[in-house]
């Protein structure tokens, strides 16, 4: 027994030297240098590079794949396109503002888009991979502490391991930082190639019977947070290739819901009757997603949309002045 | 409990230190409420099902012993038989009736919305196995009610097997005062460590893959879907097999040692040895109180065919209460028919490239199974076959995340070469009794186990055998 009592000191002993080794090397050589790819490289361009960045996109693969912020002439400046594919919901984005203002970034305008199905309870499931996914920076952000706690004891014990925090995300990081791709001046926006090729026959939005408080949470204190550092924060909800007859009805719901302040618009652009010209089949790479020539009329139509809302922002703001300011 | 979580970790800690410490009747009583505990962290009232099942078993195993007439000890193994068999049609059949049942005859009969106790199939297995043995004269009949309950459900082998043969495992838990020896702790160790590999590295992060194309299979095209049922031939090996190792490993360290229930399968060079390398428990057990009951080979060729078609449709539809896994089972015993009746043997040819295009044509014939086995409908698998069959574009093929699919390979990569190059020729045991083993075993588990915690999927789903 003393033996084995032995050996398993010596097993966790070696797992927590070989941990802590390991980690520190690989965050100090590979992660800090790594400039792209989703699993922290894209957020560590944002962190060291742009920190000068005059608006901010973000979201799920639909803000990545579908806002080009070199298209949005209405904001000058330098934008940076941090949508995420597979999460990029509000859980992530809360934490993510967390981080951006620890880091001394502050954006004029963010432009957050989500989806109203992405609040159900329903959809909870996932938040487990919105939190994990900002693991590397987790010392950085209390939300994401906070978030990490209610995921459970397993998780936080999880978490004392060092590597732990690069879970799934390892190989992906090192095939980044060696591919050398870098790139100090992409813009963070990823044009999808290729059309549609199959759709579902007959869409239908999950019945949100409730919405999944910890999000909706999450939402008004990203609406808070930017409320108070004076960024313009604008709530994007972009169309689907279909129209879904409740999703529309499911918003007003979901505003009802929130503490909208001074700062923050919502711009609806679920309904896509509106747009005549992404209704044809060969804008969409699938039913959720338009290739990068949709993706280039959606950003104008977004441009207009914000052109629109910072016109009433002007003219509630200065409704003198506002007859000399041309936009 | 799940044998890849901290709760099971924290248990099992605390069951081997008390384990260690007691002796006897304590180390019985302490295995009983273990096992309790470990099955009640499912649904705690199922745990009285399984009490239900020893308690037939047991009386009926009694109740042959004392017969001195034929007729009688048949009565009571009938008896047994029939209940337990009762305990498992309610639970798992009891739906699957009442839908062929509706569609044959119009009925409007309602299901039973009842969950399926976990692991169901296995322990009704082994009690039924541990009857039949007592029937035929093989084994004695274990009068204490504990040291028999234990039998059925000591936890390592609960809820996914191995299904364990009354004649091995019976005499060790009846003595149950071994010294816990550092060398069954060693290689037990180590044993889990490679099942936890196998789990959360290869078998779940191959299941996102699986999923997310199986569960959307209409959009994708004839390589996607052959990819998908590769890994997906891949996943449920390193699952299940991963729950094997863990279960001899936690056995193992705890001093009691199981039969094994995997030897590579995927280097058989025919089907036939295919079955006698997977889930040998199982076909060791449809073997012996199926085939054979049924007259296995001796009554001429046509009827061994018709015993193995038999056999195996039984041991499908024990998977679940479903026609795609009867046709599982059926497909699997038209190979077995087919290579018996042109005469393929289990051979080992020297030569290498015979012996891998026989590797692949098992593997391309398992693999066809797998689907229906996967799909969740008829329709859907014979779909997917459909595409498979008719769309070879390989510029179809969609990856979905070069990087998540390049690290499941990797991941796979690593598990085969472990496999061929080490576990084909080595045991564990044989790994321990080299030159330093011990510490050879200490150091791939500890390489092990960082690759876990930095590839393993983390958010990982229960084994797939448990709804079995």
């Amino acid at each position: 027994m003393k033996k084995i009592f032995l050996f398993l000191c010596c097993f966790v002993l070696s797992v927590f030297v070989l941990d802590r080794t390991i980690s520190i090397l690989f965050e100090k050589f590979i992660f800090n240098k790594t400039y792209s790819g989703e699993s922290g490289g894209n957020l560590n361009c944002l962190f060291q590079k742009k920190n000068n960045i005059n608006f901010l996109i973000a979201g799920s693969s639909r803000a990545k794949n579908m806002i080009n912020p070199d298209s949005l002439s209405v904001l000058s400046g330098e934008g940076y396109n941090a949508g995420v594919n597979g999460v990029g919901g509000v859980l992530y984005m809360n934490a993510l503002f967390e981080l951006l203002l620890n880091k001394n970034i502050k954006p004029h305008y963010i432009i957050l888009q989500t989806d109203v199905r992405d609040f159900s309870i329903k959809r909870s499931n996932g938040n487990r991979a919105e939190i994990t996914r900002l693991y590397p920076f987790i010392d950085d952000s209390k939300i994401l502490q906070q978030y990490s706690k209610q995921l459970g004891f397993e998780e936080s014990l999880k978490l004392k391991l060092k590597l732990y925090r690069f879970n799934g995300k390892f190989y992906n990081i090192l095939i980044n930082r060696f591919k050398n791709n870098s790139n100090n001046n992409s813009n963070g926006f990823n044009a999808l190639t290729g059309k549609m090729t199959f759709m579902n026959e007959n869409e239908t939005i999950d019945k949100l019977d409730h919405f999944d408080s910890l999000k909706i949470n999450a939402l008004n204190n990203i609406i808070t947070i930017c409320d108070d550092n004076k960024i313009k924060l604008f709530i994007v909800f972009p169309p689907r290739y279909k129209n879904v007859d409740s999703e529309e009805m499911h918003l007003s719901d979901l505003l009802s819901q929130l503490k909208l302040k001074n700062e923050c618009y919502v711009v609806d652009m679920i309904d896509i009757k509106k747009y005549p010209d992404l209704q044809d089949q060969s804008n969409w790479k699938d039913e959720a997603h338009l290739n990068g020539i949709g993706a280039n009329k959606f950003t104008a139509h977004l441009n207009d949309s914000i052109q629109a809302k910072l016109k009433v922002m002007a003219e509630f703001e200065n409704p003198i002045t506002f007859k000399n300011i041309k936009f | 409990m799940l044998f890849n979580s901290i709760a099971f970790l924290i248990f099992f800690s605390v069951v081997f230190f008390l384990f260690n410490f007691l002796n006897g009747n304590g180390r019985k009583i302490l295995l009983f409420v273990a096992s309790s505990v470990f099955y009640m962290w499912f649904i705690p009232v199922y745990v009285l099902i399984l009490y239900l099942t020893i308690l037939i078993d047991y009386f009926s195993a009694i109740g042959i012993e004392n017969s001195t007439s034929q007729k009688v000890k048949k009565r009571h193994l009938l008896k047994g038989i029939i209940n337990t068999c009762l305990v498992l049609f309610v639970f798992k059949y009891y739906n699957f009736f009442i839908d062929n049942f509706n569609f044959l005859g119009n009925g409007h009969l309602k299901h039973w919305e009842v969950i399926l106790p976990i692991g169901l199939s296995f322990h009704v297995f082994q009690s039924l196995s541990y009857v039949i043995e007592v029937y035929r004269g093989n084994i004695k009949a274990e009068r204490n009610l504990l040291v028999y309950s234990n039998f059925v459900m000591m936890f390592p082998q609960l809820v996914a097997g191995p299904i364990e043969r009354a004649s091995n495992l019976l005499p060790q838990l009846k003595k149950c005062d071994h010294k816990i020896e550092y060398s069954d702790f060693s290689i037990g160790f180590s044993r889990f460590i490679w099942g936890l590999f196998k789990k959360v590295v290869v078998a779940d992060t191959a299941a996102t893959y699986v999923d997310a194309v199986y569960n959307n299979y209409p959009a994708h095209s004839g390589p996607t879907l052959m990819v998908a049922t590769v890994l997906f031939a891949i996943q449920i090996y390193c699952d299940f097999s991963g729950y094997s190792d863990m279960a001899i490993g936690v056995a193992r360290m705890l001093g009691f040692r199981f039969k094994e229930n995997f030897a590579l399968p995927y280097f058989s060079k025919s089907v036939t040895e295919f079955w006698r390398r997977w889930h040998m428990s199982l076909s060791s057990w449809l073997r012996d109180y199926l085939y054979i009951s049924f007259g296995g080979s001796r009554k001429g060729k046509f009827r061994t065919y018709i015993n193995l078609m038999l056999t195996m449709l039984i041991g499908g539809l024990w998977h679940g209460a479903s026609w795609n896994f009867v046709i599982w089972g059926g497909l699997n015993g038209l190979y077995l028919s087919v290579e018996k009746a042109i005469g393929i043997k289990v051979t080992n040819p020297r030569n290498l490239l015979i012996k891998i295009s026989k590797c692949g044509y098992v593997f391309i014939l398992i693999c066809i199974t797998w689907v229906y086995f996967r799909a969740t409908t008829f329709t859907q698998a014979n779909e997917i076959i459909y595409k498979m069959g008719t769309d070879f574009h390989w510029s179809h093929f969609n990856p979905l995340d070069t990087n998540v699919l390049t690290s499941i390979f990797i991941g796979i990569g690593m598990m085969l070469s472990f496999e061929y190059f080490l576990f084909r020729k080595n045991s564990f045991d044989a790994i321990f009794s080299f030159q330093n083993g011990h510490l050879k075993l200490a150091l791939a588990s500890l390489v092990l186990m960082i690759y876990i915690i930095l590839f393993g999927n983390s958010d990982g789903g229960q084994f797939i055998y448990f709804q079995f």
